[in-house]
C-alpha cells in the first residue's frame, strides 16, 4: 500500500495549500452562495418555473462547469511531481520504499482527494439547502450531477499529473497546463478545421473523435448517470439524428471508457518517461 | 558481506563525465566516508546507489541486491539523508516522521526517534516550513533511523549543523554503527569524517583516487615525519646538512616563523637529523615532530600534485 502512504502525505500537504483555500472559496461562494440565495427566494430548483434567483444558480453551476472544476482539476495537480523536483523533496519521497509508478498513482490519488474536496465544499452545502428548502427537490439528480462533476475534473487531475511527470521545471509545466486546458477547451473546434481542411473523418468516425470534447463527454455522462432512473434516449450528445439505433460507441454510456482513456493514457505518458528521467 | 559494490560505474550527462569508471566496495558493518571536493561526484554516485540516475555503464549492487531493478526491496532496508535538505513546508515534523513510518510500515515510536536526534517534541508539532537548516536536517536524519536500516547513507550529513549538532551526528553514526548497521556518508570537509570513519574513499574529479583507512592514507601521502627544529641560526650549511641525511626528503627554513626553525621531513631516523645539524656546527634549541595532518592528505589527493602519489 505504498501508493496509499503517498496519497495520505499529498493529501495533508495540499490541503494546507492557500490557492487551494481560494478556490474552495470560489466554489462556497458561486455554488453554495447561489443555493442560498436561490432557496431564500424560495424559488423551484429543478422544477418548472424557474426563477431569477433559480437562473442564477443554474449559471454558478455551468461556469463551474466551465471553468473552476478544470482550473481546480489542473492547478491541484501540475505542479505535484516536478515541484517536488526542482526543490528536492522528490529525493525524500523516493528515497522512501517507494516505485515511480507508485509515486504517480499516489499523487494522483491524494490529489483526486483534493479536488473532490474542493467541489464538495460547495456542492455538499448546495445539497442540504435544497433538500431542506425546497419542496420536492430531485436529489437524486443533483447528487448525480454531483458524482459527473467530480469524475470530470479528475480527468483534468490526471492530465496534470502526466504533465507533471513529464516536464523538469514548474515553469514548463504551467506552460503545458495551459496549452491542455485550451486544447482540452476547443477540442471541437481545432479538430472540425483539420478535419475540414484535410477531409480526413466524417460520419459515425467523426461523431466519435467529437465525444472527447471534455463537454460532450460531460453532458453524456450525465445522461448516463440520469438514465439509471428516468427514462432518456441511448444515444451520445454528438448525434443529433437519433432516431435510428446508434453503435455501441456512440451510445451515451460509452462516455464513461472515453473519460477512462482521459485518464489513463496521460498518466501512463507521464508514468513512462518519469520512470526512466535523471532526477 | 559487502553492503555497496559498485563496479566501474560511469556517468555522462551529455558531453560531461561525472563519474568515470569508478569501482569502490563497503563491507557490512563499517563506517566508510566518502571524500571529496564539491563537484567531484560524490552525490552523483550516491544518486546511481539510489537509483536516483541510471548509470551510463558498470553494475551496483546494494545488500547483495541489484540497484537498479530491486531498488524499492533495497529502499526498504536503507535509511537515506538526501542532499540538501528540503523538507514539506506544509506538514509538520511528525507528519514527516509519520511518512516515513508508514513508508516502509515501520512501528518505531515516533517520540523516540525525535529524541535520538534532538529535536524538541514541540518543534516537532510545528509545520517543517519553519524550520532552521539544523531542524530540518535532523528531521530527515530521523527519517532516515526510521525501521532500523541495514545501511544508512548519508548524504553530506554534517553540512548545515553548528559544532555541537556535528559532534551529536559523529555519536548517532557510532550508535547506529555499535548496533551492527552500514554507515557510508559523503563530506568535503574532512575534520568530520576522521573522528567516525572506518575507511574512506576520495574522490576527484570522477575518479577514486584512494581507498584506505585514515592511518594507512596518512602513511601512503607523507610516508614519514615532519621535524620543526629550532636552531641558534639557520644556515645555508645547516639545510645542506639535513639535506644529506639518508631518508630527507625536504628540508628548508621555516620563512613563516619569527624564530630561527627549520622543516625537515623525513621517514628515516630522526637523531640522524638532529646529529647532522650538530656536526654541522649548529645548536639544537628545541624540536618538535608532527605527523602529517588529514587536511594536508586530502588536500594532496584533490589537487593536481597529488597524482603521483595516488
Amino acid at each position: 500500500m505504498s501508493y496509499a502512504a503517498v496519497a495520505k502525505k499529498d493529501f495533508q500537504d495540499g490541503i494546507r495549500s492557500k490557492l487551494l483555500w481560494m478556490l474552495m472559496a470560489l466554489f462556497i461562494v458561486s455554488i453554495a452562495g447561489f443555493a442560498l440565495w436561490a432557496v431564500l427566494q424560495n424559488t423551484d430548483v429543478g422544477g418548472s418555473g424557474d426563477g431569477e434567483a433559480g437562473l442564477a444558480f443554474g449559471f454558478a453551476y455551468v461556469l463551474s462547469i466551465l471553468f473552476l472544476v478544470p482550473v481546480t482539476g489542473l492547478v491541484v495537480s501540475i505542479k505535484s511531481i516536478v515541484r517536488e523536483r526542482e526543490l528536492g523533496s522528490l529525493k525524500i519521497l523516493l528515497s522512501l520504499p517507494h516505485t515511480r509508478g507508485e509515486v504517480i498513482a499516489g499523487k494522483f490519488l491524494g490529489r483526486t482527494g483534493l479536488l473532490t474536496t474542493a467541489i464538495l465544499a460547495g456542492y455538499l452545502p448546495a445539497a442540504l439547502l435544497f433538500g431542506f428548502g425546497v419542496d420536492n427537490f430531485k436529489m437524486l439528480d443533483f447528487v448525480g450531477f454531483t458524482v459527473v462533476t467530480v469524475l470530470f475534473g479528475i480527468m483534468f487531475v490526471a492530465v496534470g499529473i502526466g504533465a507533471s511527470a513529464l516536464t523538469k521545471t514548474e515553469t514548463q509545466a504551467t506552460v503545458a497546463g495551459f496549452v491542455v486546458f485550451i486544447a482540452m477547451y476547443t477540442w471541437n473546434l481545432v479538430f472540425g478545421r483539420v478535419n475540414s481542411t484535410l477531409d480526413l473523418l466524417s460520419g459515425n468516425a467523426l461523431s466519435f473523435v467529437e465525444r472527447f470534447w471534455m463537454f460532450n463527454l460531460y453532458a453524456d455522462m450525465s445522461t448516463a448517470i440520469a438514465s439509471l432512473w428516468t427514462d432518456t434516449d441511448s444515444a451520445s450528445v454528438v448525434v443529433f439524428n437519433s432516431t435510428t439505433s446508434q453503435p455501441f460507441y456512440l451510445q451515451h454510456w460509452f462516455a464513461f471508457v472515453i473519460l477512462a482513456l482521459w485518464i489513463v493514457v496521460p498518466l501512463a505518458i507521464g508514468y513512462w518517461r518519469f520512470e526512466r528521467a535523471d532526477l | 558481506m559487502e553492503s555497496i559494490a559498485i563496479d566501474g560505474v560511469s556517468k555522462r550527462f551529455g558531453d560531461v563525465v561525472a563519474v568515470d569508471d569508478l569501482s569502490l566496495t563497503v563491507e557490512s558493518g563499517e563506517v566508510f566516508g566518502f571524500l571529496g571536493p564539491n563537484g567531484a561526484g560524490k552525490s552523483t554516485t550516491i544518486n546511481m546507489v539510489l537509483d536516483f540516475i541510471t548509470p551510463t555503464a558498470g553494475e551496483i549492487s546494494v545488500l547483495g541486491m541489484d540497484a537498479q531493478t530491486e531498488s524499492k526491496a533495497v529502499r526498504k532496508r536503507i535509511g537515506v539523508l538526501p542532499e540538501g535538505y528540503h523538507t514539506y513546508d506544509r506538514l509538520t515534523g511528525r507528519q514527516h516522521l509519520e511518512f516515513a513510518l508508514e513508508s516502509k510500515g515501520a512501528n518505531d515510536d515516533p517520540d523516540a526517534l525525535l529524541d535520538r536526534v534532538g529535536l524538541d517534541p514541540e518543534d516537532a508539532d510545528r509545520k517543517a516550513g519553519g524550520y532552521s537548516k539544523g531542524m530540518a536536517q535532523r528531521l530527515l536524519l530521523a527519517m532516515a533511523l526510521v525501521g532500523e536500516p541495514d545501511l544508512l547513507i548519508l548524504d553530506e550529513p554534517t553540512t548545515g549543523l553548528d559544532p555541537n549538532g556535528a559532534r551529536e551526528m559523529r555519536e548517532l553514526v557510532r550508535e547506529e554503527a555499535d548496533r551492527g548497521a552500514t554507515v557510508f556518508f559523503s563530506s568535503h570537509i574532512l575534520g568530520q569524517v576522521e573522528a567516525v570513519c572506518d575507511r574512506v574513499g576520495i574522490v576527484r574529479d570522477g575518479h577514486l583516487v584512494a581507498e584506505d583507512t585514515i592511518e594507512g592514507l596518512r602513511d601512503s601521502v607523507s610516508g614519514g615525519e615532519t621535524l620543526r627544529i629550532e636552531l641558534d641560526r639557520v644556515t645555508d650549511d645547516a639545510v645542506a646538512a639535513a639535506q644529506a641525511v639518508d631518508g630527507v626528503t625536504n628540508a628548508e627554513r621555516d620563512a613563516a616563523s619569527t624564530t630561527q626553525t627549520l622543516v625537515v621531513s623525513t621517514t628515516g631516523s630522526k637523531t640522524d637529523v638532529l646529529s647532522a645539524l650538530e656536526g654541522a656546527g649548529r645548536t639544537v634549541e628545541d624540536f618538535s615532530t608532527e605527523e602529517a595532518s588529514l587536511e594536508e592528505v586530502f588536500r594532496s589527493y584533490t589537487t593536481e600534485r597529488a597524482e603521483v602519489t595516488a
